[in-house]
């Protein structure tokens, strides 16, 4: 393609008076004209109404056009919407451009009318530059295995599963433990309708094991994940149970003979199990294992078995499958109670925790549901402490676990069932039953008598006499210091995320929030998504849940799952990395930046290749890569450059020149435009997809074009769309590239390195303020420092 | 409710204290030898034996019953809350040992107690004359010969669980040392002279001489339990395990050849092939 084809259509919107009323848009379309290449220019009132659409296909229909620039609104808002015109109108939808002089400019600059047309005019140049080194792309489609895997067998990935399967695909449920069920199968009863939790879940428990398109894995791990949406390739080990899955039938012959007692893990270690066992009695798969290391090898078992269903060769099994979706459903696990020692949890054997308490409590646990206390004595007299490991910045969970005032209040209702003369007293920072029915059950516990005093208790103690506890507490709204002398206290456990859920997160490449918790996608709008497509997030692993939130968190990420399966195929942007063999020496780095695992380095074949369905976009590869081997599609170095170039044209010793990666920083800014804070004129955002593809290069660019100041804004540190493009940005523009403008003669305060998220549009609008003070202050000063480079990777803007 | 254990100048107690049940293994101190039985037969490696005594790894322990059934002086014993925990030996898996002593009491004469002047151990007499013709005999016996050579009567027959070999060559011994004579229950081992005797009809292979003697890689003591005696046969790899370490190979082989045994190495054979098919 020569020059002379390239033949930009620029439309500028009036946006009715919002940009109008700060913008002279005839001014800017006049000057638009001006621009090389630019053959046809045409303002819009409303450009993305449709007589605005119409007239740019008219535009691109009468006038021949190639490349489409739209200045107007954020892209965030309406990039799609322009894309699908122009592919209407028969271009490529790669081929258009959108300048932001909306919410980057006339929103922001409303006092200085000079400046921002100054800043209109560069954003459009910038705009059109960009457009005229536009390529034509194509989105991505790859087909879906119309198969799924749930990690994790509790209720959610039960549930995930049986729907799923009904949904008439094959699902792999995969569970570490020997049988599915998670901690509701340790339950006694369920809130607000104190329903009995085993009587529920065993029949889901059992429709799972025996659905006819579940394939259910127990005693297994995933031990490895590659691939991509749509074809996922996962090994899962099998650990062996040392008795045949298919001749054991569940008799249960062999455990009477066994000699070994252990503290069964199922009843919280309160009651004991032989070393060869079944979970629980409800167990799915109903199978036996052996605990190998505590087993004495003595044989009574395989006597015992005339089914010859031991056997202690076994070993472990990889299976291999390839799965369209992943939900991971992991769950959580209770808080360690003994991590608050001022509770004496461990020490004291009348403290016991809610989980403790659940078993007791049960008709099938220690002492066949009596609260009987350790030395055999009924509790008549009991009392509860919230938030243990809850709301605790102590302990370093500062979320609220959501299900356990509502837990409490259920246990304590049991005791009352049990007992109606024994004393309850819950002590709690806030009564929290945020759930339907659960206040309806708050009152019913307060008909019953049971007692709620509001305080954290800042101690147990035992009274060394009789074992009794003593609870010390500031009773808050009666503003005295109680001592309380009880039976028995149970400590209501928080939830946190499993130490399993860590290996998870490394595996599937889905990151985790600073407590733990897997993150979503969106925190509202897309709940069960991961960032990684393909992987949907069911129950507590993402967030504390009750068994409602859990089951309905499940049905929703199989309802996603659903979506990509039964279509078949899924398209990914086209806006991914592609390597250019001639440069590359086959070093690795990109590997290394990669988070997805989509490129691929053969020292062998030496060669490298990026799988584009895997590769997400970011960029980051691209910024480092040492040979310049790399490119991003349609955020080419080419384009970059030429943005840059064009806006540092004029005055460039004024200027701010901003990185802003798009999910972040980028919606900062528009979120600063929307609310209309304030900032001056001579800043000019460059937008990128992660600020991992500014690379070293852009930023010198811009210095040696002689711009004021230079600030790259990244999401933060946790909060990376693309994991961890934000820590090799910082790595490279933050803790390297400083000295290199030192030596340079750059003074480094000219570059800033600040975090900005999508909420924090007024930081963002203090920050250029207070970058512009400081440039004002040294404009003089900094003018004459010239960047002096050498060796500097050569890539020209070249003339379009 | 985690496995505990806590030891004072009595007993060493590990305890499986679950909710509403406890399952705890005893060691009486006085009443142990310090002999190493028990270690052998210990199919989890639980047992640490020192000269300062035997000890129990509470974190291997899994409470299977085996060292309070081979412990030659009862100073072991299992409890599932207040009963013993036997279900090893109700299931078959480990034979019992012959009754201690068997005494004909219509043969004792009146007022006769040589039975009981003769018994002489460092853990005490465990043999009494209650009454005329009422004789008990206590956990503590070895199965020496003691009381029955000194029976008038000869109305004691003892029941031995080892045969064995043991020597002494005083002559390798260490200058003046007299361990093995200190810790000998049945006093089998005796000084004389400043030299170590030993009388061999009276030595019970318990082993605890083995367990001091400092010089036993130099030959000065040799100890070789052959032969284990027990009522029939255990069906169980503790029993074979125990048979093994207790006793020389050549038991150990009859015992697997024993038609119990048997069965299990068929069994264990045919679950294999099956697997391979």
């Amino acid at each position: 393609m020569t020059n002379d084809d390239v033949r930009v259509g620029v439309f500028v919107c009036h946006c009715g008076r919002n940009i109008a009323a700060t913008v002279d848009v005839h001014a800017v379309a006049e000057y638009a004209k001006t621009l090389p290449n630019v053959v046809y220019v045409k303002e819009n009132i409303y450009t993305c109404a449709e007589p605005g659409q119409n007239e740019i296909k008219a535009g691109i229909k009468e006038h021949n056009l190639n490349r489409v620039v739209v200045a107007a609104c954020s892209p965030k808002l309406h990039e799609p919407t322009f894309r699908e015109c122009v592919a209407e109108a028969g271009l490529n939808k790669y081929l258009f451009e959108m300048v932001n002089i909306r919410e980057h400019c006339s929103w922001v600059h409303m006092r200085d009318r000079e400046n921002t047309m100054k800043k209109a005019c560069d954003l459009v140049k910038s705009g059109v530059a960009k457009a005229s080194r536009l390529k034509p792309l194509e989105d991505i489609t790859v087909g879906v295995e119309k198969a799924a895997m749930v990690i994790g067998g509790g209720v959610a990935g039960c549930q995930a599963a049986l729907d799923l399967g009904s949904m008439g695909f094959k699902t792999y449920l995969v569970e570490r433990e020997p049988s599915i069920g998670g901690i509701m199968a340790q339950l006694d009863k369920t809130l607000p309708t104190l329903d009995c939790s085993i009587c529920i879940l065993g029949p889901k428990l059992v429709d799972t094991g025996k659905h006819k398109n579940i394939d259910l894995i127990a005693n297994a791990e995933v031990k490895n994940v590659s691939g991509y949406v749509g074809n996922f390739d996962v090994e899962v080990e099998i650990k062996p149970r040392y008795v045949d899955d298919v001749k054991c039938n569940g008799c249960g012959a062999c455990v009477d003979v066994c000699p070994v007692i252990l503290p069964n893990k199922y009843d919280m270690n309160l009651k004991p199990r032989k070393a060869i066992y079944a979970s629980f009695a409800q167990a799915v798969p109903l199978r036996f294992n052996i605990d190998v290391d505590r087993c004495t090898k003595c044989g009574l078992c395989m006597k015992a078995c005339d089914k010859h269903a031991i056997n202690f060769n076994q070993q472990p099994k990889t299976r291999n499958m390839r799965v369209g979706t992943i939900i991971v459903a992991v769950g959580c696990e209770p808080f360690d109670a003994t991590r608050k020692k001022e509770y004496g949890y461990g020490k004291y054997e009348n403290v016991i925790n809610s989980m403790e308490f659940e078993r007791i409590i049960c008709a099938s646990g220690p002492t066949g549901g009596e609260l009987v206390r350790k030395d055999g004595s009924h509790a008549k007299k009991v009392a509860f402490i919230q938030c243990v490991g809850s709301r605790d910045e102590k302990v370093g969970n500062k979320y609220c676990s959501l299900y356990c005032c509502a837990a409490s209040i259920k246990q304590a209702m049991l005791i009352k069932e049990h007992d109606p003369d024994a004393q309850v007293a819950i002590f709690y920072m806030d009564m929290r039953t945020h759930g339907k029915g659960y206040e309806d059950l708050y009152d019913r516990a307060r008909e019953a008598g049971i007692m709620f005093i509001r305080g954290r208790p800042s101690e147990i103690k035992e009274n060394s006499k009789n074992k009794n506890v003593v609870v010390v507490v500031e009773n808050t709204l009666m503003n005295e210091i109680m001592e309380e002398e009880f039976d028995m206290a149970v400590l209501a456990l928080g939830m946190q995320p499993t130490e399993n859920a860590k290996r998870i997160s490394t595996l599937l490449h889905i990151p985790a929030d600073t407590s733990g918790f897997f993150m979503e996608s969106h925190p509202k709008l897309k709940p069960v998504d991961t960032p990684i497509d393909g992987i949907y997030l069911a129950g507590a692993s993402a967030q504390p849940r009750d068994i409602k939130d859990s089951v309905m968190s499940a049905s929703a990420a199989a309802a996603r799952a659903g979506i990509p399966m039964t279509a078949g195929k899924v398209s990914v942007e086209g806006i991914t990395s592609v390597v250019d063999l001639s440069k590359c020496k086959v070093c690795g780095i990109c590997a290394q930046r990669c988070p997805y695992g989509a490129i691929t380095v053969d020292t062998q074949k030496n060669t490298t290749s990026v799988l584009g369905a895997s590769c997400k976009g970011c960029g980051t590869c691209v910024a480092d890569c040492p040979f310049g081997a790399l490119e991003q599609n349609h955020f080419t170095d080419e384009q970059i450059f030429a943005q840059i170039d064009a806006l540092l044209e004029e005055e460039p010793e004024k200027k701010i020149v901003s990185f802003n990666c798009n999910w972040c920083s980028y919606a900062g800014a528009d979120l600063a435009g929307v609310s209309r804070f304030q900032y001056p004129a001579n800043v000019r955002i460059i937008r990128v997809m992660c600020s991992g593809r500014v690379s070293k290069d852009m930023v010198l660019r811009a210095f040696e074009k002689g711009a004021g100041m230079v600030l790259v804004a990244p999401c933060h540190p946790a909060d990376c769309h693309y994991i961890s493009g934000n820590v090799w940005a910082k790595k490279r523009i933050d803790e390297q590239l400083r000295a290199t403008l030192q030596k340079s003669g750059v003074e480094p305060r000219r570059l800033r390195f600040f975090y900005i998220s999508a909420a924090e549009g007024l930081i963002y609008a203090n920050l250029i303020n207070e970058m512009n003070k400081e440039l004002q202050e040294n404009l003089e000063k900094w003018k004459g420092q010239k960047l002096v480079r050498a060796g500097a990777k050569k890539v020209e803007a070249k003339p379009a | 409710m985690q496995i505990s254990k806590y030891s004072d100048a009595k007993r060493t107690v590990v305890d499986n204290r679950l909710w509403a049940m406890k399952n705890s293994l005893v060691l009486e101190k006085n009443m142990c030898i310090v002999c190493d039985v028990c270690s052998k037969a210990c199919p989890m490696e639980a047992v640490v034996l020192s000269s300062a005594g035997v000890d129990i790894d509470e974190k291997k322990c899994n409470l299977c019953e085996v060292c309070a059934y081979v412990c030659p002086t009862g100073a072991i014993n299992i409890f599932s809350d207040k009963n013993k925990k036997e279900i090893l030996r109700q299931s078959g898996g480990f034979p019992s040992f012959p009754k201690k002593l068997e005494i004909k009491v219509e043969k004792c004469p009146k007022d006769c107690v040589e039975c009981e002047k003769a018994c002489d151990m460092t853990t005490g007499g465990a043999i009494k004359v209650v009454s005329h013709k009422v004789i008990d005999v206590s956990e503590k016996c070895l199965r020496c010969v003691k009381c029955a050579e000194a029976c008038p009567e000869g109305a004691i027959k003892v029941n031995p669980v080892f045969f064995g070999d043991i020597e002494i060559n005083a002559e390798k011994c260490p200058t003046g040392c007299v361990e093995c004579v200190d810790v000998c229950p049945t006093r089998a081992i005796k000084e004389k002279n400043g030299k170590v005797l030993l009388e061999k009809k009276y030595c019970v292979f318990c082993g605890a001489c083995e367990v001091v003697c400092p010089a036993k890689d130099k030959g000065a003591l040799v100890m070789k339990r052959n032969i284990m005696v027990s009522n029939g046969d255990g069906f169980s790899a503790i029993w074979t395990n125990a048979l093994e370490k207790l006793t020389s190979t050549k038991s150990l082989a009859a015992a697997y050849n024993s038609i119990n045994s048997e069965k299990l190495r068929k069994l264990a054979l045919e679950s294999q092939m099956v697997e391979e098919k």
